[in-house]
């Protein structure tokens, strides 16, 4: 019984449903192939690309945390040049929508991988201005909103692709930053990254972490990314892609009606491999249950009053 | 291949700090199960544990569709693991990682320390088949040695202690530097130091060894890069490999500890 109508257009771009998978959650989709068919997805946010390879930090890289996981791999990847020449091709033949996601250490990088996907098919370019994994002089560009609109402006110039900015929760206003990715010339943001922690071993009296902090995700992380995603959503006119410790296909819901349009699924994909194909099963279900027959009824229809 | 269920047939003490569980987990072997492959367990009635847990399959039987864990409870997680009871289910991925390969070897060194003898009892078993085993076990004291029974059938038996109450007084490391016949491979798996010294020794005497690793994994199988291990690639520069789907058996040529 498919009658329901999943599908969502995310600026011009018809996704077969609002699941993406979650960038450096899934890697390039490659090693999810062994558990289901990767067609079924909406999006594929690839493992976030940098301008050459990257190793990414020393070990321990991932903790466990309460309802969530501290992560400092320090976006390892084997570089823009590799990625177009031997993962994008690969990604592009399953069936899916691919996204690119982009990290830089300053404009001119950005740019200059921003050039190199306009020539290839890739659907999306999400600009990762929130990492917190990686230092450009001490600070990220998603800390405040002059440099956001900088990195937005100078994307927009190099390429035609719709662009996605990431955004980084590890600011005061969230909904500053979302305007500013707006009038950069975005076609849309997404949001939240991880959120810096920190995680101490009491025996060791060490750091846990090789990189010392981390990025915290999952379940523990979902409240403030609702609220984030929720104030994004009020602030702008393009769409928003939330996620943020979505488990379940009723956390979809909630995003869905906090005003995103589409979201992404990080850190269940590692507690569970068909984490993505279940939770699209269990929003079909919870719109059959509720006689709900486009998925896109349901963005922004939370109800205040 | 799909997460599964598989329920607990048998329960029991290892030794004096570790429990084994023999489950009946037919769906594993819709592929093959190889000694130093691990199973990803999920903590079970408890959301807030969200990553799984490694451990190493300690033992197969492919015809009764059976694998034996040998677990420490030592954290949060496999504590509640090992509160479960035969009759119980734990819901694991399986198998994950790859193997030791024996490469035409006809004599081989196992060993193993603390809770690495686990997946050295699955490697005698099948090696023993094809060359002559001899397993070296390292344990702190006389009361965690385990298993010991389980490995007489298919390999020599040397049983080192740190404190010297049970065999050999010493590492296995010092164990082997004393024995006269070099074997044509070694395999290992224990912490890092003894991971070190068997390595030295192996690169030392130009013998093919195969280390066993450990490292903090988010997924289990290849997609998050959180359980990097750092190894040499053929020109020598460094890069990072993951543990779980690279490994979490490497050549102690190539892995840098
Ligand atoms: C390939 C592999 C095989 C293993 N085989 C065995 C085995 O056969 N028997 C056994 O008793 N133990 C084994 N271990 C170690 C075992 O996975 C850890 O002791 C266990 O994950 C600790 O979880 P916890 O909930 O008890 O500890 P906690 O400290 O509560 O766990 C917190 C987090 O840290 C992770 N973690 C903590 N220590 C380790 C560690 N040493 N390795 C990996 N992750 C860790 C946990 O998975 C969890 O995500 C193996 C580890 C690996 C990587
Ligand atoms: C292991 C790991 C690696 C990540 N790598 C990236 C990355 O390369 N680029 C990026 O934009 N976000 C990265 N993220 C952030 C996720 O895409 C996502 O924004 C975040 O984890 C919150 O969603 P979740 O709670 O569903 O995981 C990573 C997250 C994790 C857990
Ligand atoms: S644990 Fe995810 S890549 Fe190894």
């Amino acid at each position: 019984m498919n009658k329901v109508d999943l599908s969502v257009s995310l600026c011009g771009v018809t996704l077969k449903n609002p699941i993406i998978a979650a960038s450096g959650t899934y890697g390039f989709g490659r090693d999810f192939t062994r558990f289901y068919d990767i067609s079924r997805l909406g999006g594929i946010s690839a493992k976030g690309v940098t301008p050459k390879e990257r190793a990414g930090n020393p070990p321990v890289r991932i903790v466990e945390t309460p309802s969530g996981i501290l992560n400092a791999v320090g976006l390892q990847n084997p570089g823009i040049d590799a990625f177009l020449e031997t993962e994008l091709p690969w990604m592009l033949e399953q069936g899916t929508t691919v996204i690119c996601n982009i990290s830089g250490n300053t404009i001119e990088e950005f740019c200059d991988m921003a050039r190199k996907l306009n020539n290839s098919s890739v659907a999306f370019i999400e600009v990762n201005v929130s990492c917190p994994n990686v230092h450009a002089g001490g600070k990220v560009f998603g800390s405040d909103p002059e440099s956001i609109l900088a990195v937005t402006q100078a994307v927009r110039r190099c390429t035609d692709k719709p662009i996605v900015v990431k955004l980084s929760p590890n600011v005061s206003d969230i909904a500053e930053m979302a305007v500013a990715a707006q009038e950069g010339g975005a076609d849309a943001v997404s949001l939240i990254n991880t959120i810096t922690g920190m995680a101490i071993d009491v025996n060791t009296r060490r750091p846990v972490l090789g990189n010392i902090t981390g990025g915290m995700s999952g379940p523990a992380v979902r409240p403030v990314a609702l609220r984030m995603c929720y104030q994004a959503a009020q602030a702008v006119s393009i769409p928003v892609v939330g996620m943020g410790g979505i488990m379940t296909g009723e956390d979809v819901v909630m995003f869905l009606l906090a005003g995103c349009t589409a979201v992404q699924v990080g850190t269940a994909n590692l507690a569970d491999p068909m984490a993505c194909v279940r939770i699209i099963d269990q929003l079909e279900d919870y719109m059959n249950r509720k006689g709900i027959k486009r998925v896109e009824e349901l963005v922004g229809a939370l109800i205040t009053e | 291949m799909r997460p599964f269920m598989a329920k607990i047939l048998e329960k029991g003490p290892l030794g004096r700090d570790m429990v084994r569980f023999v489950l009946h987990a037919p769906e594993a072997f819709l592929q093959p199960v190889l000694p130093g492959m691990f199973v990803h367990i999920k903590v079970p009635n408890d959301a807030s544990h969200i990553l799984r847990r490694p451990i190493s399959i300690m033992d197969a039987d492919a015809k009764a569709g059976s694998i034996t864990l040998g677990i420490q409870p030592k954290g949060d997680g496999t504590q509640r693991i090992c509160t479960l009871e035969p009759g119980d289910e734990m819901e694991i991925i399986a198998p994950l990682g790859n193997s030791f390969a024996l490469n035409g070897a006809k004599t081989v060194w196992a060993l193993g320390g603390g809770v690495g003898v686990a997946p050295m009892l699955f490697a005698c078993h099948e090696f023993s088949k094809m060359a002559q085993v001899t397993a070296v076990l390292g344990f702190r004291t006389a009361e965690q040695v385990y298993a010991e029974g389980d490995f007489a059938p298919f390999a020599d038996l040397m049983i080192c202690t740190d404190d010297g109450c049970r065999g050999f007084n010493g590492t296995v490391v010092d164990a082997v530097r004393e024995k006269l016949e070099l074997p044509e491979l070694i395999i290992a798996c224990g912490p890092t130091p003894m991971l070190k010294a068997v390595q030295a020794f192996a690169l030392e005497r130009d013998i093919p060894c195969q280390l066993s690793l450990e490292q903090r994994m988010g997924c289990g199988y290849g997609a998050c890069l959180t359980c990097s291990c750092k190894t040499k690639r053929s020109d020598g520069s460094e890069t990072f490999a993951r543990v779980c789907a690279d490994g979490p058996i490497f050549d102690a040529k190539a892995v840098v500890l």
